[in-house]
């Protein structure tokens, strides 16, 4: 395939007009035409029924459709990041991150870019998925590294990146600490401190009321790292994920038939042209090999299954 | 019992054509005599896709000897950025594309590369394989063939487009290699079903394009004699 003809395809599968996908395209119709042909004769197949006023996409041409824009894009990608580079590595980037995502786990994709562009600048946002998805929509960050955005809008770009796993974070000498395996109902008197829109948090409060612990309750807490401070002063137990930092004496465990991991995705927006900085941290995050690059517990806690 | 894939079928021919003592060209050709003879049909649809890739002139526009060729930065097997100015900057470099980990052609290859990386250096040259898999599956490859050149991940195909040598996996390839025990997709981390002509560029210090090896038929590979004399040339 030519970039040209996927070019002139691209412009053609949204004006559906020959003419007017060439003038869009700055060729002659006939040459854009010739360059559609070639394309459907190296595809096997054809992409639009030719009918004058009625020209439409085949089945088959909304099928390579976003296949073939995906590589184009990408193809656009790699040129923007390579003169950026050689123009001397001006970039900016602006992302946005759960804050349940440490920012070590990116400082290696982080420390590349600013190796390949001396003079980035990188902004960095957290929220909750809600304002995540805002600073996205509004074009405020350009690439989002969160768990589900739960916002179903259809431009959203989302990528699998790893799994987050969590466990519940107790005071090392807490009366459940020691316990081999620890079910739902045994948090029935326990306090949980919950993050403000903690999806965990919530599925915990919704089972347990609905096993009819009525003494269950909830502290609220605004960030992740003032979970630890209050499960230590014995305000309650806490919802962690299992290879974050941590100092002190914990312990982290599971709970019985309570799934608690989630995926971290990597979220940008359909048909909008990311800079070179950006191009350049989605090719790392989407390429690295997270399964060997997940930190390893820290040494002050124990995991209990 | 459970039925082998024929991907599984094929490990032994692809370790044994690893391992003969003969020019690449010759073990790639023994190789693909053993799809012929284990897998007739897939073997038909091989030469259906490259015949129909070879009529519709599939990396004809690639770049040819005296051209730039285009600039790249890319992530290697261990998450470095590798770009083609910084190669230049201390040789001539043999950038050759690959399909990836799976294909039995590029292991062969990689292996073939991975044994002349002395005279390479020797010519004052360097290697470097470009796939569009992955960190993961690269470092496999990589590992497999013993190499210590980088190996590079082309995400979506994006180089292998601006380079004009993307090629589109249609549904009865696409078909064939997934029951055959080749699904593609986690490798790349799409479903775009595009792979790389696996072409080989060997460019001077100067940037320019010294030789050249394009053919649509993934089962042929630059020569290595051919590398090597225009590693000197």
């Amino acid at each position: 395939m030519e970039i040209h003809q996927i070019r002139y395809f691209l412009a053609l599968s949204k004006t559906l007009n020959f003419t007017r996908a060439a003038e869009e395209c700055n060729v002659s119709q006939p040459a854009l035409s010739r360059a559609v042909s070639q394309l459907e004769a190296e595809l096997g197949g054809e992409l639009f029924r030719r009918e004058r006023s009625l020209t439409h996409m085949t089945e088959f041409g909304q099928t390579v459709q976003s296949e073939l824009r995906r590589c184009y894009e990408a193809s656009q990608n790699a040129k923007v990041i390579a003169r950026e580079f050689l123009k001397g590595g001006h970039a900016l980037l602006n992302i946005a991150l759960a804050r349940t995502v440490e920012l070590d786990l990116l400082s290696p994709m982080l420390g590349e870019l600013m190796k390949a562009f001396p003079n980035i600048e990188i902004k960095i946002r957290r929220g909750p998925p809600h304002e995540i998805s805002e600073l996205l929509k509004g074009g405020e960050v350009e690439i989002a590294v969160s768990g589900p955005l739960g916002d179903g809008w259809e431009r959203l770009e989302v990528k699998k990146l790893f799994e987050q796993d969590f466990g519940l974070l107790l005071n090392g000498d807490h009366r459940l600490s020691q316990r081999n395996g620890i079910e739902l109902t045994d948090l029935s008197d326990e306090r949980l401190l919950s993050r403000s829109h903690c999806a965990l948090c919530e599925i915990i409060a919704e089972k347990l009321k609905e096993l009819g612990a009525h003494n269950f309750s909830k502290h609220e807490v605004p960030e992740i790292d003032d979970v630890p401070g209050l499960v230590q002063s014995r305000f309650g137990v806490g919802i962690w994920p299992v290879n974050r930092r941590l100092n002190g004496s914990f312990v982290i465990s599971k709970v019985h038939g309570l799934e608690m991991s989630r995926w971290i995705n990597l979220h940008t927006v359909f048909g909008r042209r990311l800079s070179a900085g950006g191009a350049a941290f989605v090719g790392l995050m989407r390429t690295r090999d997270w399964s060997s690059t997940i930190p390893q517990n820290s040494t002050n806690q124990e995991l209990v299954h | 019992m459970t039925q082998l894939s024929l991907a599984e079928e094929l490990e032994v021919c692809t370790q044994r054509c690893k391992e003969m003592d003969a020019p690449l060209a010759e073990r790639l050709s023994a190789f693909a005599q053993d799809v012929a003879h284990l897998a007739p049909q897939f073997a038909d649809i091989v030469e259906r896709m490259v015949s129909r890739l070879k009529t519709a002139g599939a990396g004809n526009s690639s770049p040819v000897v005296g051209e730039p060729m285009p600039q790249f930065v890319l992530p290697d097997e261990n998450g470095h950025l590798v770009s083609l100015a910084q190669l230049l900057d201390s040789g001539k470099t043999v950038v050759a594309f690959h399909r990836g980990h799976w294909c039995p052609y590029c292991r062969i290859n990689a292996d073939a590369l991975a044994k002349i990386e002395p005279m390479v250096s020797d010519a004052g040259g360097q290697l470097v394989v470009i796939t569009p898999e992955v960190q993961r599956y690269n470092k496999r490859l990589k590992a497999e063939a013993g190499a210590t050149f980088p190996i590079l991940t082309d995400l979506d195909c994006g180089y292998a487009l601006d380079m004009e040598l993307a090629i589109k996996i249609n549904d009865e390839k696409r078909n064939a290699m997934t029951s055959a025990g080749w699904d593609i997709s986690p490798f790349q981390d799409n479903d775009n079903w595009i792979l790389p002509i696996p072409a080989t560029f060997v460019v001077g210090e100067d940037g320019l394009v010294k030789a050249r090896f394009v053919d649509p038929d993934y089962r042929k590979r630059m020569a290595i004699d051919e590398l090597i004399a225009a590693l000197h040339a």
